[in-house]
């Protein structure tokens, strides 16, 4: 009876591991060529670097903190950078998923780049960082791709619920069929976004977006000949 | 075997004071109209305030749910009150409280952030929206027309109310605060 129930638990857990591997297979991947992009590019940039300020002399590209904050954490938390970087792929996932669950079926229903299924496309780009470390030519740029990335990932979702949000407020105002030029707006703003590197930036971009949506509903007032009521 | 039959009674002994414990609080919550009232009490007394629950007044509760509790079943209560997006989407007087960017995330009001009052109001028209003053809104707080259900921190509210759930939207605009951009949404 008790090799039963023990047999019984080993496979539970062998199932439930081979479930888990399963699942995260697909991220997986884009983390391990995270990974391994960012210690390639790290070791051919540091070379460059390094001769840039052999013999005890500055180029005229000098090296950003030398020795020390970014340019040592750059070279050596490989495993930390792509740890951070999976976790704000694995909240911003998260937080997209609860959005398009939650909201209504107008803002589940909404086309071109304010949809689920483009959205989460896009969450993919973002955390792929592959091909923006193949343009970073100094470890403070190394830095920076990989700071705007974690930026672009923690404010995709804020961006997914305002775009699906407008184009259901602009459905609404045209009686569900809105003109192709407020939708070719819309999917404009869908997909605005400056590179952010910290929180500061990540706000002003979120405020500019917002106020470009209510400029473009101010307009779509205005045209309607819509007052005060 | 024996050191089966041994461990098992030591199980036992050891299992035996958990279950001997008097039982936990329980929690339960009790929606109003206008507000959610979470509970934690034992189970005799959370039956005992439902019942009492089901016969209040709605009239006669609003806003002083908490001592109602506390007059009539004591502190032995612990009572803490909510105002959630549940209970504001119950009948009646409600009040859902946002700034103007969550609300227009959350779909609750089209976007309108950083335009003027006048520009904003013309898009909250466009959708049956009314916008009122902080005189039209105090006054129509003070008819009992609209009941604020926590005080409005944040300084932009809006304002749900009416016979059926989402009958009418008004958005309270506070005026500029000192210090900020103009350009924001002002009365």
């Amino acid at each position: 009876m008790i090799l039963k129930a023990a047999k019984f638990f080993v496979v539970a857990a062998l199932a439930a591991a081979a479930l888990a591997a399963t699942a995260c297979a697909s991220a997986r991947n884009v983390t391990e060529s995270n990974k391994t992009a960012l210690s390639r590019r790290t070791r051919e940039v540091q070379r460059a670097e390094l001769f840039r300020v052999s013999r005890g002399r500055m180029r005229p590209v000098p090296v950003v903190f030398s020795q020390h904050g970014i340019y040592q954490h750059v070279l050596q938390n490989h495993e930390l950078i792509i740890g951070e970087h999976t976790d704000y792929f694995g909240n911003a996932m998260s937080r997209m998923g609860k959005f398009y669950a939650e909201s209504g079926p107008e803002a589940r229903r909404a086309g071109g780049s304010a949809s689920m299924e483009s959205r989460m496309k896009e969450l993919l780009r973002i955390y792929d960082l592959e091909p923006a470390l193949e343009k970073c030519e100094t470890l403070y740029e190394i830095w920076q791709a990989v700071e705007e990335s974690k930026s672009a990932m923690e404010a995709l979702p804020a961006r997914a619920a305002m775009a699906a949000n407008a184009a259901v407020w602009a459905s609404e105002a045209y009686g569900g069929d809105p003109p192709e030029s407020v939708s070719a707006q819309l999917e404009e703003l869908a997909v605005r976004w400056q590179p952010a590197r910290n929180v500061f930036e990540i706000e002003k971009n979120m405020k500019e977006l917002a106020e470009a949506y209510a400029e473009m509903f101010a307009g779509i007032a205005a045209e309607r000949g819509e007052g005060v009521k | 075997m024996k050191k089966a039959v041994a461990l098992l009674i030591m199980a036992t002994a050891l299992c035996l004071p958990a279950f001997a414990a008097p039982s936990a609080p329980e929690m339960a919550t009790i929606e109003l109209d206008d507000r959610a009232v979470v509970l934690s009490a034992d189970r005799a007394l959370l039956e005992k305030i439902s019942r009492w629950a089901a016969e209040l007044e709605p009239d006669a509760a609003r806003g002083r749910v908490e001592d109602l509790i506390r007059a009539e079943f004591g502190d032995s209560v612990e009572v803490e009150v909510f105002e959630t997006g549940r209970a504001a989407d119950a009948a009646g007087v409600k009040t859902i409280r946002t700034t103007l960017r969550a609300g227009a995330m959350d779909g609750l009001i089209p976007p309108i952030e950083g335009l003027s009052a006048e520009r904003a109001k013309s898009v909250l028209g466009m959708f049956g929206f009314s916008a009122l003053t902080v005189e039209e809104f105090e006054s129509l707080t003070e008819q009992g027309r609209i009941r604020l259900l926590a005080g409005a921190r944040s300084g932009r509210v809006a304002v749900i109310h009416g016979p059926d759930a989402f009958d009418a939207v008004v958005i309270h605009l506070m005026p500029e605060e000192a210090g900020e951009p103009s350009g924001k949404v002002a009365e």
